[in-house]
């Protein structure tokens, strides 16, 4: 598990005590995962303002709705599906609205000229990103981006958030060999995307 | 080459150390052997080193008070909804909604409708305070100003039926009536004072009564030596009591020395001006309007009828003449 989960008795004492009035709790528990909530929805979006509009979706969700938590997960675990769903519909209605389409960083494009190898232009201009001095990094993670959902999400738990196989199978509701088969072909996938540079 | 595919597949979870020993020992002795292989999975493990390296995003320092601010937010949106719906405080069962509800409409017809009933016999009441009926409502004020204004053209569809004996030379009032009804007929032909037309309308619906458009007219005959003089004192008149809407409508039918004018006359002033009037005439005879309106208009004809200067014997007239709707009965 990374390093943002701490103690899970820890977290569902917080909640109890959140329940039973203690608003300050929840302001604990925004604290100690607010690091993991928002670097999630920034590799899985892209871009800074969407990820803190996500982020903050997402505390308010928890807010309002932390009376259903069972606690038949880890809270993290629960946290993480929270996550992941909030981005997946986000980027479903950025679809929608900016008519944006996934494409193989290898498809030509063609031109009355031939083909021309695509470049990839980064799609989040703000001034924060462009403050990324490494440039590997960028074109990593614009390689990311334009992987498919599911490969994105898988590479992000395993690789960036460093979750055990039995964790994202959890998270995302698959079986262990679906985790592993399908951590294999976005591995696969994004090195693809990513000749050249690797 | 087969055996390439089979050793890439495992690669994933080799650099993620979930292969068994076997399968370990089967990806290195291929790896010893195959550069490609090994080639690949260098990069794989490349990409996971710079993925695992990538920097971790940071949340604004004041991302705490941010999400803060929009739990308040929603919290006096939602206190905001939660008071414009409500519960009630007293809790009352379904049915018994249905039968307040029903009582409530049933009230709220009953109110309309005894409303509805008193317009309508209040109008009753000033039709008959003026002779007439007034039905429905009054809308034949609308068509009679439509009727002057266009200078006492026929409005299309309009026709104006009198029957009358004014006409003739008497010493008494005459009450004849009038027929004021609109037939729908187009034509527009200009209006003539025609004492011989019609009296009655007949309903074409047989016995059945038909609900027609009635209004209640006066005419004042005034006995006058200078027809063209007594006109100008009219106006005078009319001018200084502040009455409007003057409609000359020229000679009465068979009588080429008489005038005939259209006024509306404020029922407040009904009677000053039938004093006014008086002086004008010839013979001095005193007249006035037996019906008034409790409020609104009376609408008035003015004949002015030139009688000789050596004629004895001869008073003003005045007549009520009353335009009723057709009805039968």
């Amino acid at each position: 598990m990374s390093f943002y989960v701490s103690n899970n008795m820890e977290d569902r004492e917080l909640i109890r005590k959140f329940l039973e009035g203690e608003k300050g709790c929840f302001d604990e528990l925004i604290l100690r995962y607010q690091g993991m909530v928002f670097n999630l929805c920034k590799k899985m979006l892209g871009n800074y303002e969407e990820a803190l509009d996500v982020s903050q979706d997402i505390f308010l969700k928890l807010y309002e709705s932390i009376e259903s938590f069972r606690h038949e997960a880890k809270f993290s675990t629960y946290l993480y599906r929270i996550t992941l769903n909030f981005c997946k519909n986000r980027l479903r209605s950025l679809r929608r609205y900016q008519k944006s389409e996934a494409f193989c960083l290898d498809d030509p494009i063609d031109t009355a000229e031939g083909e021309v190898k695509r470049e990839l232009a980064s799609k989040d201009p703000s001034p924060r990103d462009n403050l990324e001095a490494k440039e590997k990094q960028k074109v990593i993670l614009n390689a990311l981006e334009a992987l498919k959902e599911e490969y994105k999400e898988i590479i992000v738990l395993k690789e960036i958030e460093g979750l055990k196989y039995e964790d994202i199978a959890e998270i995302l509701g698959i079986d262990l060999g679906t985790v592993k088969s399908r951590l294999s072909r976005a591995r696969e996938a994004l090195k693809q995307n990513l000749e050249g540079v690797l | 080459m087969k055996d390439c595919q089979s050793i890439q597949a495992l690669f994933s979870e080799y650099l993620d150390q979930r292969l068994d020993r076997e399968e370990v020992s089967l990806v290195e002795k291929h790896l010893s052997s195959c550069s490609v292989c090994k080639a690949e999975l260098d990069k794989l493990r490349n990409l996971s080193q710079i993925l695992k390296s990538l920097d971790k995003d940071i949340p604004p320092a004041d991302f705490l008070e941010r999400v803060n601010r929009r739990i308040k937010e929603t919290k006096s949106m939602d206190s905001f909804l939660s008071s414009l719906f409500k519960k009630p405080l007293v809790k009352v069962a379904l049915p018994q909604y249905l039968i307040l509800f029903i009582v409530i409409l049933g009230a709220a017809m009953g109110i309309g409708h005894y409303l509805y009933r008193g317009i309508q016999g209040r109008m009753q009441i000033i039709g008959d305070q003026m002779g007439d009926q007034y039905s429905p409502g009054l809308a034949h004020r609308q068509g009679r100003k439509q009727t002057m204004l266009a200078g006492f053209q026929r409005v299309p569809g309009f026709s104006r039926q009198w029957d009358g004996t004014s006409g003739s030379k008497t010493t008494t009032n005459q009450v004849s009536q009038r027929t004021f009804t609109e037939n729908f007929e187009n034509k527009s032909t200009p209006y003539t004072y025609n004492e011989s037309m019609s009296a009655n309308y007949e309903s074409t619906s047989g016995n059945r009564r038909e609900e027609q458009p009635t209004v209640t007219e006066k005419v004042v005959t005034i006995n006058v030596y200078n027809s063209a003089e007594a006109l100008e004192k009219v106006k005078k008149i009319l001018k200084q009591l502040g009455i409007g809407n003057i409609s000359i409508l020229g000679e009465k039918e068979g009588e080429p020395k008489s005038m005939v004018l259209n006024i509306e006359v404020p029922e407040e002033k009904i009677r000053i001006l039938m004093k006014e009037l008086y002086k004008l005439s010839a013979d001095k005879t005193k007249f006035s309007i037996s019906q008034k309106p409790k409020d609104g208009y009376i609408g008035l004809d003015i004949v002015l009828r030139e009688v000789e200067t050596t004629q004895f014997g001869v008073s003003a007239t005045m007549s009520t003449e009353s335009y009723k709707s057709a009805t039968t009965k």
